[in-house]
């Protein structure tokens, strides 16, 4: 009698091991599935999206935590059979939340403006569609992207909630997950590539089931890019200074952030080049008239008018490349910059290049020159 | 041999101060030669970096550390004595968010005039002056002294209340004036704009001498000074318009600056031990310039490592001060 129980023990703990290895192996065989297909994303650092046979998976890396990483599976049809340990989305998607400008701009490139329902800092929308969706009531306006109102974002319909996650997980993430709503974070500020920034359009094309015109658009940018690069042959013997002051400190992009990418691709002498960080370098008031001694362009004050950059700080009109250099900035419409410079790389290199190489450059897309 | 130690120290803190600001000036990230300095004002080259840096940026800093520190602990002083209480302040008493509520309003208005020097020191002193009379009415009902601290304090809650309003529907650029304004700066100021703050200083620091005899007889107390003939409520209005126009030029132009009007005094009290306003005056004038500019010299020190705006920096100082300062009261 003991003897059958040991038995019988045997052969359940040999089932249950062998339901195991195979559970184990079938994970296996569908990572190996997802992981076989290629990385659509070639430039962007912290976006990856496969193309399944049945499904497409999108991996954002979260930039500060890189072991944390949001999955999401794209599906056509929606079953009941879905594992709940995964986040699916529905594609294409209808009701789209977009809560940056780069996102509209994406999703305008797109032309899918039609699938946004709600927008958050309205009064710093540029397409003008968008706009007139918002005046009409068919776009809600979200109030500011740091305080969301969530009974608008509710009343709104959105379905997916594309979001810059600038201070982490959006609000309520799980308790919206419960209600069926999809929390997206997009990093594309985070990216240190023009072009990997660009890449996030992937995304969107993903998500409105317009991956084809996506893909297109990307190579185009990609080749417009690299055509410009090539006509980059030497560094501009001009130097520039990028940035402005704020109250006494001036903030200028760090020597490996996407802006000084973007600078050193166009050729230009950009002053703080060497300096470390993918973000923003903070110098000191006095380092700045003595660092633009012989510096003759001055890019992004972040004004329209020479006077009103007085008007913010009079000290500036010590610099040198304030009173004898050219100053450009895309100020005069700046929500135009930020809707659609991300997804246009390619344009904002060309003004670049011309800023430095031609003496009065015409047909700028973003830049003009203050007076 | 008390009457030898206070002016000693005095002169000795006089001394401090061209010493400080020697300190202050090679503590910058560009450091100049004394020469330098001086020909970037008697032999002046436009096309001179060097000269540039000297008289646009380097020289005006100094100026208003100097001028903020000794107007701060004066006004501060002043207000101590007036409301006899060693935890008053400009910043404390709400006398600096009085300013701002005013500057923030004139800003965010639109209107071209405020945004001018005059428009500007006209909008913080008439917001600085209305801040003391209220807090003059309260203290004429409060005689806790740590009461008019708190009402103090709510004051300038609900004057920060009342800037953040404004700020929710003011215009982007309107908004970014006053933003920029608030965080506090001694380098904001223009070589061309220092004689006029200058003389409206100077002005502000010869009145309180006049107000050496009152302030003196107002330390034994507003009603045995009344009973020895000092007419308080012309006394408390001549104190108040002076504290704001010190506090309200300095707040104009280097935007509110924390505690400095608190902890000045007192450590001027503790290290000169007299309740004679002659020589509190003169050592608050000293003191205060020469602790704002070592407190900026640090943050000079560290430009390149941290950003720190001077209000904060003082805040980080003076903030323990007054727990010191309540510490031993409670005592």
């Amino acid at each position: 009698m003991r003897m059958n129980n040991i038995k019988f023990f045997l052969a359940l703990t040999c089932i249950f091991l062998l339901l195991v290895v195979s559970a184990c192996s079938q994970k296996d065989a569908q990572l190996i599935q997802v992981s076989k297909s290629k990385n659509s994303c070639k430039y962007s650092k912290w976006l990856q999206i496969y193309e399944g046979e049945k499904s497409i998976e999108i991996k954002i890396i979260h930039p500060d935590h890189p072991e944390r990483i949001y999955s999401f599976s794209c599906i056509k049809i929606a079953s009941k059979n879905l594992s709940q340990s995964k986040e699916y989305i529905l594609i294409p998607c209808k009701n789209i939340a977009a809560l940056s400008a780069t996102h509209i701009g994406m999703l305008s490139v797109l032309d899918a403006e039609n699938t946004i329902c709600a927008v958050s800092d309205s009064k710093l929308v540029y397409n003008p569609s968008v706009k007139d969706g918002l005046q009409s009531g068919a776009i809600l306006s979200l109030g500011e992207s740091q305080e969301i109102s969530m009974e608008a974002l509710l009343s709104s319909g959105a379905k997916t909630i594309v979001h810059s996650a600038f201070s982490g997980d959006f609000p309520h993430r799980e308790q919206l997950k419960k209600m069926g709503l999809t929390c997206i974070p997009n990093f594309d500020w985070r990216e240190e590539d023009p072009l990997g920034k660009a890449e996030w359009l992937l995304l969107f094309g993903y998500l409105t089931g317009k991956e084809e015109l996506a893909k297109n658009i990307i190579s185009e940018i990609t080749q417009s890019y690299n055509q410009i690069l090539k006509n980059v042959k030497n560094q501009s013997k001009e130097k520039v200074i990028f940035g402005n002051f704020i109250r006494d400190y001036w903030y200028a992009p760090a020597g490996e952030s996407y802006n000084a990418q973007l600078i050193q691709d166009a050729g230009m002498n950009y002053i703080y080049r060497k300096t470390k960080g993918t973000g923003s370098v903070t110098i000191p008031m006095e380092n700045i008239l003595m660092d633009t001694k012989d510096v003759k362009y001055w890019i992004n004050p972040g004004f329209s008018t020479k006077a009103e950059i007085v008007k913010s700080n009079p000290k500036a009109k010590n610099l040198n490349c304030y009173n004898n250099g050219k100053i450009y900035c895309y100020s005069h419409d700046v929500n135009k910059f930020w809707e659609l410079s991300a997804v246009h790389p390619h344009l904002v290199l060309a003004d670049l290049y011309s800023i430095i190489t031609l003496n009065s450059p015409k047909n700028l897309h973003f830049y003009k020159e203050l007076r | 041999m008390t009457n030898k130690r206070i002016p000693f120290i005095l002169v000795c803190s006089l001394l401090l101060v061209p010493l400080s600001a020697f300190i202050h000036l090679s503590t910058g990230e560009i450091t100049v030669s004394l020469s330098d300095f001086f020909s970037a004002f008697f032999d002046f080259n436009a096309d001179n970096s060097t000269h540039i840096l000297i008289r646009e940026f380097k020289f005006p800093r100094i100026f208003m550390a100097i001028l903020a520190g000794g107007g701060l602990a004066l006004s501060g002083m002043l207000l101590q004595t007036l409301f006899n209480n060693p935890l008053a302040g400009p910043y404390v008493l709400g006398i600096n968010s009085g300013a701002s509520l005013i500057v923030a309003l004139t800003l965010m208005s639109g209107f071209e005039f405020f945004g001018t020097d005059i428009g500007l020191i006209g909008s913080a002193l008439i917001g600085a002056f209305l801040a003391g009379i209220i807090m003059m009415a309260v203290a004429h009902r409060i005689r806790s002294q740590i009461s008019l601290l708190l009402v103090g304090l709510m004051f300038g809650s609900f004057t920060s209340a009342l800037v953040s309003i404004l700020e929710s529907i003011s215009g982007a650029e309107s908004l970014k004036a006053f933003t920029l304004w608030s965080m506090g700066s001694l380098q904001q100021v223009e070589f061309s704009q220092l004689p006029l703050i200058g003389f409206v200083f100077i002005c502000g620091v010869i009145l309180s001498f006049f107000l050496i005899k009152p302030l003196n007889m107002l330390v034994i107390g507003e009603r045995s000074a009344g009973l020895l003939g000092l007419k308080i409520s012309q006394v408390r209005f001549l104190i108040m318009g002076i504290t704001s126009l010190l506090a309200g030029l300095i707040t104009a132009y280097c935007g509110p600056i924390a505690f400095v009007g608190l902890a000045v005094p007192n450590l001027t009290r503790i290290l000169l031990r007299t309740q004679n306003h002659r020589w509190l005056i003169l050592g608050n004038l000293f003191f205060g310039a020469i602790f704002l500019l070592l407190c900026d010299s640090i943050i000079q020190l560290f430009s390149k490592q941290i950003a720190l705006p001077i209000n904060a920096f003082t805040s980080i100082i003076g903030a323990p001060f007054v727990v010191f300062i309540l510490m031993r009261k409670l005592k």
